[in-house]
């Protein structure tokens, strides 16, 4: 039963679309982590001067501290945003896709069982159910 | 007396340790001669009230642990907010606490460097891999690389480097622990690693992940609520005013502004890169770290668990930068906490006293107990995770499946997981007490170093690359695996400072630049040129796991307790 469903969720637009829109959310995030921490880590190694400098002349905050604090503050923020966004309008559209697709193979198991001489929907039924009903591992 | 210092960057604190030492270091040659001190009573008692606190858990939990998902995971029952609190107390150690508050007592701006190293992986393990964790794994994370390709070769290759990682880390934490704990309770170093041991085992073996969870979740409440409380009442003698610590601070510290400055540390551009690469990377390849993803019900919980975890930590790290600055006023000008009164001379206890120094000045004897009591909580839960990370790898990947090759009971598992806990807590106490005059700095730079080695290439190519096979997998990881072992043995931390050479062939303190990209070469090649049927049968299988990892549909739900 999950190949068949797999094979459905593939060939549901609605899938593409939610894997295309979540996966480039989720890489442009990390591509500003990324890109972030190792300009901090550059410049910690090529200007450390520039790091230990004041923000402001008199001001007793330094340019690394500042920079890290934003890093600590910012990219939490950034994974607040993916986790809001990823929990409610991306998984309700992954519960639709999945939804979808288990309905449509429900209705295309009946079907078959129905057309089909009655001895052999019960020797398919019974199998494809117990797969169903213990099929949360592989 | 005179060697304290080394503790903590080398033995026990962890990640520190890495490529950390030199701060700290300068100190002393060698580890093992840390003084037993009087006996803390206050420490005493609230560490057996924690005692008794996890034990009465350990109880309860045992009585629901029925069941192999239930050792392994707690049966998915975790909430996020629980699981994000697990993830920080397995994530913060003795080293976050003592270690970092000592370096920035010492060299400040480098504390805060490697305090923004710890958290940025957090980021990345959400954007990149909670959710396919979640989806894909049951109950270790070679449920995951094994997911398409052959299960023997693959489990076994997962295992070997977990278990490679795992011990490690483990003898690092023991040794840590028990020269900590004769600092602070005054108790003999060998009772005092059969006690961590002793109490490990009894955790993981009766209450598997449920009494670990519980064991850090509390942790990480007291280190939480301990570490602020000092912050606090330190930030109270300079009205709360970041300005006047940084205006005193400088004033009273030998670098004077210059604190905020990078310290020669990461002044080589290569290491401070490769630092980087290791503990952003190293993070999300920690078996025990990776385990507690399939504890949560579904990949929103996941998801939540790093919002709330990466929260914690990111807020602790801070406090921990405050509790450092303070220290440089509030301990560094007090002749009560220097050996003969001597300010600027050495600290009593050593560069890691610093915040019990402090709790003390700031909270009396009973918040300096409390932190004590938290350190050695803190140690306690870490091997914990650790022991039950290591066991599953043996039970669930090598009994079950590559020696049973899936026909073994769960009764049979579950048992053969037990005896692996109380294995590993044997093995690490006998490691602490062969290694405890060792310097085991170069153990936990060895564990971060495989975990982003072995672990993390073929962990994400598994779960991104289509052409991912098992000969590429398996040569990919050992390479890595073997290339890291051998990069930290050349390097100054074995091959100078435990080896005796002069100079170090490999001239940086963290492989993981060099050792992770040439594990994902080697099982990027190899993947390519296997042109195998198995091969062809494994990328094919891709389709219908990438659904899955996208979906959660076919993941291992949740059991009812």
């Amino acid at each position: 039963m999950n190949e068949a469903v797999y094979a459905r969720i593939r060939a549901n637009p609605k899938f593409v679309s939610l894997v295309e829109r979540r996966g480039r959310l989720a890489w442009t995030l990390a591509a500003i982590v990324f890109v972030l921490f190792y300009a901090l880590v550059l410049t910690i190694a090529f200007a450390p001067g520039v790091i230990g400098s004041r923000v402001a002349p008199g001001s007793t905050l330094s340019v690394g501290i500042a920079a890290g604090l934003f890093q600590f503050v910012f990219f939490w923020i950034l994974t607040a945003l993916y986790v809001r966004k990823a929990n409610t309008d991306y998984d309700a559209l992954t519960a639709e896709v999945v939804d979808d697709a288990v309905a449509a193979d429900v209705a295309a198991t009946r079907e078959a069982a129905t057309t089909a001489a009655p001895a052999a929907a019960a020797a398919v039924t019974p199998p494809r159910l117990r797969e169903a009903s213990g099929g949360a591992r592989r | 007396m005179t060697r304290i210092p080394r503790l903590a960057a080398t033995a026990l604190f962890g990640t520190l340790a890495l490529a950390g030492a030199d701060a700290a270091l300068a100190a002393g040659p060698a580890l093992g001669d840390a003084a037993k001190s009087s006996i803390n009573i206050h420490a005493i008692s609230m560490f057996v009230a924690f005692v008794l606190l996890t034990l009465g858990i350990t109880y309860w939990a045992a009585k629901r642990t029925r069941s192999a998902a239930h050792f392994y995971t707690a049966g998915g029952g975790i909430t996020g907010l629980q699981n994000g609190l697990a993830i920080a107390g397995d994530y913060m150690s003795a080293a976050t606490l003592l270690g970092l508050t000592a370096m920035v007592y010492t060299t400040g701006y480098d504390g805060y460097i490697y305090m923004i190293a710890f958290f940025v992986g957090w980021p990345i393990i959400l954007f990149l891999m909670a959710e396919r964790l979640r989806n894909l794994g049951r109950y270790t994370f070679a449920d995951i690389t094994s997911y398409r390709l052959d299960q023997g070769r693959v489990r076994t290759m997962a295992a070997v480097s977990s278990l490679t990682v795992v011990c490690f880390y483990l003898v690092a934490q023991m040794v840590g622990a028990g020269q900590l704990i004769k600092l602070l309770f005054g108790l003999d170093y060998v009772i005092a690693l059969f006690i961590v041991g002793g109490l490990m085992m009894i955790y993981v073996t009766f209450g598997g992940m449920i009494a670990t969870t519980w064991v850090q979740i509390i942790k990480a409440g007291m280190l939480l609520c301990g570490g602020t409380f000092a912050m606090l009442l330190a930030m109270s003698h300079f009205g709360f005013s970041y300005a006047t610590v940084v205006t005193e601070a400088t004033a009273v510290h030998k670098l004077g502004f210059k604190l905020f400055q990078p310290g020669a540390l990461l002044a080589d551009p290569v290491n401070a890169v490769s630092l980087g690469v290791g503990l952003m990377f190293g993070t999300a390849g920690l078996p025990h770290i990776l385990m507690r993803f399939f504890t949560v019900s579904d990949a929103k919980a996941a998801r939540k668990s790093v919002l709330y975890a990466s929260a914690f930590v990111g807020y602790f790290f801070n406090v921990i930068f405050l509790m450092g600055l303070c220290a440089i006023v509030i301990v560094g000008t007090n002749p009560e906490f220097f050996e003969n009164g001597q300010v600027g001379g050495r600290i009593i206890g050593g560069g890691n006293m610093v915040v019990m120094h402090l709790a003390k000045a700031v909270g009396g004897d009973l918040l300096l107990g409390f932190l004590a009591a938290v350190a050695f909580a803190t140690i306690l839960a870490v091997v914990s995770g650790l022991a039950l990370a290591g066991a599953s790898a043996i039970s669930h990947d090598l009994y079950s499946r590559v020696i049973m090759k899936g026909k073994a009971t769960e009764q049979t598992e579950l048992r053969v997981s037990k005896i692996a806990s109380i294995g590993l807590g044997l093995v690490a106490i006998t490691l602490g007490i062969l290694f405890e005059r060792m310097n085991v700095a170069f153990m936990v730079g060895l564990a971060f170093g495989i975990a982003a080695s072995a672990n993390f290439p073929v962990l994400i190519l598994s779960m991104y690359w289509r052409g991912l096979t098992t000969r590429g997998a398996v040569a990919g990881g050992y390479s890595g695996l073997v290339c890291a072992v051998v990069l930290v043995v050349l390097s100054k931390l074995v091959w100078v400072q435990v080896l005796g050479f002069a100079t170090p062939i490999f001239p940086y303190d963290q492989p993981a630049l060099f050792s992770m990209p040439l594990a994902f070469l080697v099982t990027i090649v190899v993947s390519k040129l296997d042109h195998s049927r198995a091969a062809a049968a494994e990328k094919a299988a891709f389709e219908d796991q990438y659904v899955r990892a996208q979906t959660g549909f076919g993941a291992a739900g949740a059991t009812a307790h």
